[in-house]
């Protein structure tokens, strides 16, 4: 079972059930939501430990830069995640298994591309270790 | 009979329970300072912290008691609190974050929780709030504590009592004593109108009650012979006529809705020891109801209102402190109060509303909602719409749950306790009723300004 990890911002104003049912991830993958006060709580620390406890693929959920309540954090989760990339490159683990999204407010659209998205990325990790 | 004590331990929780601030502290930037301010923390935030598994968050925001120091101190500036949504989501207009992150502390520690230095809040607002206990022997320091040699008796006797003793003239006392209990808690647990409990919470309100020597209002249907070793702290619950016949002959204490009053000889055939509890709803005409109930020889009435403490009706009603006086003041009017127990039940959210409900006239009170926040309950009420629950709460350990409701107790036994003292009440049976004791916010503003109506008036 694949298990995935979905750190959001609260201030998208999503609950738990929008992301769920707008991403529709087949039953064998296992997600894990977690809503977070802002982007920004979430560094490169917190994502390899998120890894160490057994994550198959990360992925953060934004808000657009221009409103970000603390001003800066979606602005920085982007380099995090370039950041996060190349440690996790070092560790010899696929890029494609972290990603982030600057998702537009009350676009339950948006959601559901970013949803194809995150299929499209279980896919390739697949295809990684399955041919 | 040795002192009351309630013995607490400290019980972490099993998820992290959010806390009203999230600490960013920001990595960019950072000076790398031979003193970083986060190894002054005062409360040790930044060495306790740690990455919870289950919730895949740092634990910082549950460490932080939102000091600002180390916003404060970092000259790079990269240190901030945010507001945390999750927080701020939290319960409801009643049972505000606040309250809810109390109940948590005081479950997880036992101790009576202390905000800080000097109180920044408003000093007056609804419900509980606009009643004030008087606390006017407070001059005197304690000598030796609330915990001292100057004993505080927090045990009231449930039951019917009789009004004067008779005796014949060998001096042999004729009267019948009605069966009573004493329990050592002014407070009953139960479980809230709502939600799913599951077994593991039953026993762990069983055990508790058990330990706190008071009682553990549970539903009948939920019975089986693995409660029977706690029969003797439980008061069962039976909903509907059929039921009674499924009582077990064991059970002592009984409770019956208003409606199936007609069954209490029923209730008790061949069981002339059963005290019996009647269900009444706060509402208009309780007060008659309850004095019917008296005069009928019901030994306890449980007035219950809703979860925010007003009674059943939609169009203006009272909260459950105003409620239970108006129904004790014409029990003494009629001067049947004495022979009978009140308990109140609705809104007590707080150790200090079950003192204020006490002083407004009730006997003790049922306390539900606020056990199964020491549970970790998030009162979300995902369970009412069949989703599963945050927090697992009917998979504890029911050890674990009776400890935290044990502590959750063992605090309010403790406030009770100073609140008495500093009244310079020994006994909570005499609080009852005792309105001296209290300030009333309405009372107060009819003191300072209906001389100025009166003057403009002229």
């Amino acid at each position: 079972m694949k298990k995935v990890t979905v750190y959001f911002c609260k201030n998208l104003g999503y609950s738990q059930r929008d992301i769920l049912d707008a991403f529709n991830l087949p039953s064998e993958v296992s997600i894990n939501l977690v809503g977070m006060s802002c982007s920004c709580e979430i560094t490169a620390g917190l994502l390899l430990k998120t890894y160490e406890v057994g994550m198959d693929l990360i992925f953060v959920l934004a808000c657009p830069e221009e409103e970000c309540v603390s001003g800066e954090g979606s602005k920085r989760i982007k380099r995090r995640i370039e950041y996060t990339k190349e440690i996790l490159n070092e560790l010899g683990l696929e890029k494609v298994r972290l990603e982030a999204f600057h998702v537009p407010k009350n676009s339950l659209g948006a959601l559901k591309e970013i949803g194809d998205k995150i299929k499209q990325s279980m896919e390739e990790v697949e295809s990684i270790f399955y041919g | 009979m040795g002192k009351y004590h309630i013995e607490t331990k400290q019980v972490p929780p099993r998820f992290l329970p959010p806390g009203p601030y999230c600490v960013i502290a920001k990595e960019e930037g950072c000076l790398g300072c031979k003193y970083c301010v986060k190894k002054a923390c005062p409360y040790g935030v930044y060495e306790k912290k740690g990455f919870d598994i289950k919730e895949l968050r740092e634990t910082s925001s549950y460490y932080c008691h939102h000091c600002l120091f180390c916003v404060e101190s970092c000259p790079a500036g990269l240190i901030s609190l945010m507001p945390n949504p999750e927080y701020q989501r939290l319960g409801d207009g009643y049972w505000t974050p606040e309250i809810i992150t109390s109940l948590w502390r005081q479950a997880e520690t036992g101790k009576i929780p202390v905000s800080g230095a000097g109180y920044g809040g408003p000093f007056v607002g609804e419900g509980f709030d606009e009643m004030w206990t008087d606390m006017s022997e407070i001059v005197r320091p304690t000598r030796d504590g609330i915990h001292g040699r100057e004993y505080i008796s927090t045990a009231v006797e449930l039951g019917r009592k009789p009004l004067a003793l008779e005796f014949d003239p060998d001096k042999k006392m004729v009267s019948q004593i009605p069966p009573f209990v004493e329990i050592s808690l002014p407070v009953l647990l139960s479980l809230p109108s709502w939600g799913r409990w599951d077994r593991n919470v039953l026993f762990s309100l069983a055990k508790a009650a058990a330990k706190l020597n008071t009682l553990f209002i549970m539903p009948l249907k939920e019975f089986d012979s693995t409660f029977l070793s706690f029969i003797d702290h439980l008061m069962l619950s039976v909903e509907t006529k059929e039921a009674i016949r499924s009582i077990p002959a064991q059970a002592q204490f009984i409770e019956i809705p208003l409606d199936l009053v007609s069954e209490i000889d029923v209730v008790r055939q061949g069981h002339s020891e059963r005290i019996i509890s009647v269900k009444v709803p706060f509402g208009p005409g309780v007060e008659k109801t309850c004095l019917d109930l008296v005069q009928n020889g019901v030994p306890i009435i449980h007035l219950f209102a809703d979860e925010h403490g007003r009674e059943m009706v939609e169009l203006r009603p009272r909260f459950i402190k105003d409620a239970i006086q108006d129904v004790h003041f014409s029990l003494v009017e009629q001067g049947v109060r004495d022979q009978v127990t009140l308990l109140a039940s609705g809104g007590i959210a707080m150790a200090e509303h079950m003192g204020k409900t006490i002083i407004c006239g009730a006997d003790a009170v049922v306390v539900g909602q606020a056990l199964m926040v020491a549970l970790e309950c998030r009162l979300c009420k995902e369970c009412e719409k069949g989703l599963p629950c945050p927090v697992e709460i009917n998979a504890i350990d029911s050890e674990w749950g009776a400890q935290r409701i044990i502590n959750l107790m063992g605090s309010w036994h403790s406030q009770l306790l100073e609140v008495m003292g500093a009244m310079g009440m020994r006994d909570v049976r005499r609080l009852r009723g005792e309105l001296g004791r209290a300030i009333f916010y309405r009372d107060v503003i009819k003191e300072s300004f209906a001389n100025i109506k009166k003057v403009s008036g002229e």
